[in-house]
């Protein structure tokens, strides 16, 4: 026997009035998906790394090889330096902060670009936890009247353009070494933003990517499958049916419809993941830093194991298809007494005003560009079509909290070094150096930060009805907080780059 | 293993005053100048600025104004596991499995509150597994099947009877009152629905049930509707309220009976049953816990302090101990000798079951059992090991310990961060090399300012008030200074008197070290109108608004009478459950 009134015929026939649209696409049916080829796969990783850098380890080797773009022909706005990496030679290391031989292969160089010269002007000097995805003020930017948006990670995780057709098992994976999140989504009130949740621990990590992930197909599968169907749709249904009871304030039937909302992606989950044909889940773990995890294996890992261990289960997940968006918060570098550097790195080298503790920093990048390469080599070894990776298809952004601390010896965010991986199918102009800059008076001053985050999400093909908020107290990316009591510093120096017209334009010769 | 790692880690540290540079940064621009102080505190304080306004009501109670809405609310991740417990006992949740899925339940405390929003994804699917694998478990034995007369549920074809009988019973426990009958008729038919073998057919139908509205929140719907719009709780309805707010869990079998008899409704028995609950270990557990919640107990980070500096403590497990002392603490104080408030903040009793907490302490360990021992130089919650190692480093950090009890323990505001108005160095690492400097010397400069005066005027003096206990709270009269090497370069005299305003009214009083900082508490009632406001929200699990005021004068008035004087701290619980507001539902829009 039959239930009359399944979940499913539900949705389909009041889903428009209880569900909101990004849960639509799940509805198609099994069969319309396993027809529907579907666009590429796009996918968007971020890893973030503390203190930002000095110039004289990062900028790239300038000389007569590379162009320099005249101020005129980009409306005065910038002057930008270009070099094409293919005029470096490989036995050159493209700068000192990456000494690695995955940066000096001509094809992996062909798949990188360097973007230099972006300052992020909503604030100061200042950390800057939050910048990276974007908001452009510095943390904890949780009081009345500072700017915050939804972070990028948290865009793309909703947009079609990423999930076209389908509900993945996670649809980003924000983690962090130390607790908390550089990535901010909308509270419920509609108003402010909340980090959004991140993981510590391998184990939650390897749930939420993997939980489920077994390829089983043992003949006691079907039965299970078949049994939680059964089960959310009943569980559903009585949701419903509690809706109606005359008690309930408005604010309590919220909650329930949230909950109801939640079936949705569970659902997706029991009928089983896309799970790509070359996946194989890692085995499941329960190493993490709390008790009852498995923390005894967890403090006998250096921290570089651990980002590696958290690398390679998020490749996994890319590979498996259960999420195609994650960042890597590893902010904990300064603060627990685990890194290779002594605990202090924060005060004694990133900050410090002692010369000798340059070649720290340098080290401390070179870090990050070790773990870069292990993330974007192992990306570039699947191939999912012909001669095309993973990779290929995929943007790999490896941004920093601040930007150029040599003038400022401290909390610059200006001149920030960012680096790239991958095309997303051809989008990118990949392969070379970019660097923005302009005079003005005095002083140089590089287009806002928000151009190359509103350059991201256009590369994914995002509209800005997508990605720009529609009030002052709730901005979206690309816009500035005008208003905002503190105003920008230095604001007369950006002015041009604030019209609407150039706030939605991405960066100049960024794209193909 | 662990140990060897720690200590290489601990090994790796050196100048731990980092986080100086960190917290300054939080705080510096913090810098206007002037400080938001509860309007209702500034007016009633000016009745009595000599005295410090020592004692007074804040929470002014308007009748006018509409209650505060009672909305349904989700079990806490506590609630849910207890729940679970009671319904099916240790042999079902202690499996290896459902603990797995327990574990991975995210938290419920948001900001060191209790709070039962941020519904998330994880949390509905570890339910759901979780509901699962309870129902294949209690579905695999006809022995627990029949704790809920179902062991006929696994006959190949059930009867009617026997079906009706199993969901009343099982629906009784899950949704803690009677099943209705369009409820038990909802469950007979999609338990026929269903088209699998008996015991998947009972699997299914446990898991459904365990997941239903009724089951995953407390509705407490039921009841009499009275002319204003509020609801009479039922009989049922006000047995789950009451047992949740004092336990933490589902309502015990004694509870159920007077819940199904309705002699809950009745005055004397209703106040023998909140006195018989308050009485039980239960409740002890749960409401100890609404303390810590307040003190942000289980919020303290991993240690990480320095060979030189722990001086031959061992560091491992030694933050487990420090917080069983303020568990055991908070309990003797609070259900064993029936305390009060004063108590909790001057009483020099500590517990001490090891030689490592006995170090911190500067005693051998007891030879009771029990490990209760007089602690001369101690005073309270506040000097706690616990509290006064929250950082986890060897530097104190009196800046975190003043924000901690500025805001958590006298619940006073701390202006926003601007730094765009403060130099643009303030974020820098201030210079620590200095063997000549105590931290306070090094704060006070850093602070000096006038931009930074406005807020460190309210944190200083806390902060400073317990220097004499260093960062992993050991009581001292110097600071000893080590370089990176952890060689001793200097004992410094430490100044632990300050001038204090508690009430940032402008009676200023000298104090001296963490016992003064008790007294001055202990003089005034603002530190205890702060606990109530964090015992009600951690009732309500949300944020307290002026609509509370009428029940936080209740509970005011219940501990501390018009003299002064302070009656026991359990009589606040009391006094939350058996207000004419607990009996009542106010439904919202």
């Amino acid at each position: 026997m039959k239930n009359k009134f399944s979940r499913r015929q539900f949705l389909r026939g009041a889903g428009g009035i209880t569900l909101a649209l990004p849960f639509m696409p799940s509805l198609l049916s099994k069969e319309a998906l396993a027809q529907s080829s579907g666009p590429t796969p796009k996918r968007f990783l971020c890893l973030y790394w503390p203190h930002g850098y000095r110039n004289q380890y990062w900028g790239a080797p300038l000389s007569s090889a590379a162009s320099i773009v005249s101020s005129q022909s980009q409306n005065s706005l910038h002057t930008i330096k270009e070099l094409a990496f293919s005029s470096v030679s490989t036995s050159t290391n493209l700068n000192p902060t990456l000494p690695y031989p995955a940066f000096n292969s001509p094809s992996m160089r062909s798949k990188l670009t360097i973007i230099q010269g972006l300052d992020q002007i909503g604030i100061g000097n200042g950390h800057n936890r939050y910048g990276a995805l974007g908001a452009t003020l510095h943390e904890p930017a949780t009081t009345d009247g500072e700017l915050q948006s939804e972070s990028i990670d948290t865009i793309l995780a909703r947009s079609t353009q990423i999930y076209p057709d389908f509900t993945p098992l996670r649809r980003v994976m924000n983690i962090s070494s130390t607790g908390g999140s550089i990535s901010l989504q909308r509270n419920s009130s509609g108003v402010g933003f909340n980090e959004s949740p991140s993981e510590i621990s391998f184990a939650q990590v390897w749930q939420k990517l993997f939980s489920g992930v077994s390829g089983s197909g043992d003949s006691g599968a079907a039965l299970e499958k078949d049994k939680k169907t059964r089960l959310i749709n009943l569980v559903y249904e009585d949701y419903q049916r509690k809706l109606n009871h005359p008690r309930l304030s408005a604010e309590d039937r919220q909650k329930l419809e949230s909950r109801m909302t939640m079936f949705d992606e569970l659902e997706a989950k029991i009928q089983g993941i896309r799970v790509s044909a070359s996946c194989t889940p890692p085995p499941e773990t329960n190493i993490g830093p709390n008790s009852p995890d498995n923390y005894s294996a967890w403090y006998q890992m250096s921290m570089d194991q651990k980002f590696r261990f958290y690398i390679d289960l998020v490749v996994a997940a890319i590979i498996c298809d259960t999420t195609r968006v994650a960042t890597f918060d590893f902010y904990g570098t300064l603060k627990n007494g685990e890194d290779p550097f002594p605990n202090d790195f924060h005060t004694e080298h990133a900050h410090g005003h002692d010369p000798e503790n340059h070649q720290k920093m340098l080290e401390h990048n070179q870090w990050a560009a070790e773990l870069y390469a292990h993330m974007i080599t192992q990306l570039d070894a699947q191939e999912e079509a012909p001669g095309v990776s993973i990779l290929d298809n995929s943007l790999v952004y490896w941004a920093n909290e601040l930007g150029n601390t040599t003038p400022a010896n401290g909390h610059s965010t200006k001149e920030m070094q960012i680096m790239l991986a991958g095309s997303l199918g051809g989008r990118i102009r990949t392969g070379r150096y970019l660097e923005y800059r302009r005079t003005y008076g005095s002083t140089v001053v590089g287009p806002p930060y928000n151009h190359f985050l509103v350059s991201i999400l256009q590369a994914f093909g995002l509209t800005p009805s997508e990605y720009e908020g529609s009030t002052e107290e709730a901005p979206g990316i690309g816009e500035y907080g005008l208003t905002r009591p503190a105003g920008i510093p230095n604001r007369a120096a950006y002015e041009v780059y604030l019209t609407t017209a150039q706030r939605r334009s991405p960066l100049p010769l960024l794209f193909t | 293993m662990l140990n060897h790692l720690q200590n290489q880690a601990l090994r790796k540290m050196k100048g731990k005053r980092f986080l100086l540079s960190l917290s300054l940064a939080f705080l510096f621009a913090c810098s206007s100048g002037t400080v938001d102080i509860n309007p209702k505190d500034q007016e009633n304080q000016e009745t009595d600025t000599t005295q410090g306004a020592a004692f007074f009501n804040p929470f002014q109670c308007d009748t006018t104004k509409a209650p505060p809405k009672d909305k349904i609310q989700k079990l806490t991740k506590f609630e849910y596991e207890n729940t679970l417990r009671d319904i099916f006992g240790d042999g079902i949740i202690n499996d290896s499995q459902i603990q797995e899925k327990l574990r991975l339940i995210p938290s419920d405390l948001i900001g060191g509150n209790m709070r039962n929003e941020g519904l998330t994804s994880d949390h509905v699917e570890r339910v759901f597994e979780i509901s699962q694998l309870i129902g294949k478990k209690l579905s695999a034995s006809s022995t627990e099947m029949n704790r809920f007369n179902g062991s006929c549920m696994l006959q190949t074809t059930p009867t009617s009877t026997c079906i009706r009988d199993f969901i009343s019973t099982l629906g009784l426990s899950a949704y803690r009152r009677p099943l209705t009958t369009d409820e038990l008729t909802n469950y007979v038919t999609a338990y026929n629905n269903l088209a699998f073998a008996s015991r998947d057919r009972a699997e299914v139908l446990i898991a459904f049930i365990l997941q239903s509205p009724d089951a995953m929140y407390r509705m407490e719907n039921d009841g009499t509707e009275n002319p204003d719009g509020s609801i009479t709780l039922s009989s049922y309805a006000l047995a789950n309220r009451l047992s949740y707010t004092l336990t933490g869990s589902m309502p015990d079998s004694a509870l159920m009976m007077k819940a199904h008899d309705q002699s809950i409704l009745k005055d004397e028995v209703y106040n023998s049953e909140v006195s018989r609950l308050l009485a039980s270990d239960k409740a002890k557990n749960y409401l100890v816990a609404a303390f810590e919640t307040w003190l942000k107990v289980s919020e303290i980070p991993s240690f990480f302090y320095s060979e030189h500096f722990l001086d031959g403590i061992n560091a491992v497990g030694l933050d487990s101990e420090m917080r069983q002392d303020m568990r055991d603490f908070l309990t003797h104080v609070t259900f064993d000798t029936q305390g009060t408030f004063k108590d909790l903040l001057t009483s020099n009793l500590a517990f001490v079951k090891s030689a490592n907490l006995a170090q911190v302490y500067g005693i051998s360990v007891p030879s009771d059992p029990s490990g209760r021992v007089a602690v001369e130089d101690r005073a309270g919650i506040l000097t706690k090991p616990i509290m006064l190692a929250r950082t986890g480093f060897d530097y104190e950090n009196s800046m975190k310990r003043g924000v901690f009890l500025r805001q958590k323990i006298l619940c006073d505001d701390i202006p926003p961060l601007d730094d765009t108005l403060l130099p643009p160095d303030f974020r820098d690492a201030p210079d620590t090399t200095n063997e000549l400097r105590t931290s306070r010397e090094i704060l006070e400069e850093r602070t000096s300012d006038p931009q930074c005066a406005g807020c460190h005027s309210l944190i200083n003096p806390l902060g400073f008030a317990l220097n004499d206990f260093d960062g992993i709270g050991r009581h001292r009269a110097e600071e000893k200074i080590f370089d990176s090497s952890g060689n001793l370069l200097n004992s410094l005299v430490i100044n632990a008197s300050v001038d204090l305003d508690v009430h940032l009214n402008g009676f200023v009083q000298e104090i001296t070290g963490g016992k003064g900082l008790a007294t001055a508490l202990a003089n005034t009632s603002k530190a205890d109108s702060c606990m109530m406001q964090s015992w009600l929200d951690f009732v309500e699990k949300r944020e307290i608004t002026e609509a509370d005021h009428c029940t936080l004068r209740e509970i005011y008035s219940s501990l501390i009478d018009a003299e002064g004087n302070r009656r026991p701290l359990i009589e606040m619980f009391r006094t939350t459950v058996v207000s004419s507001k607990f009996r009542k539902k106010f439904i919202g829009e």
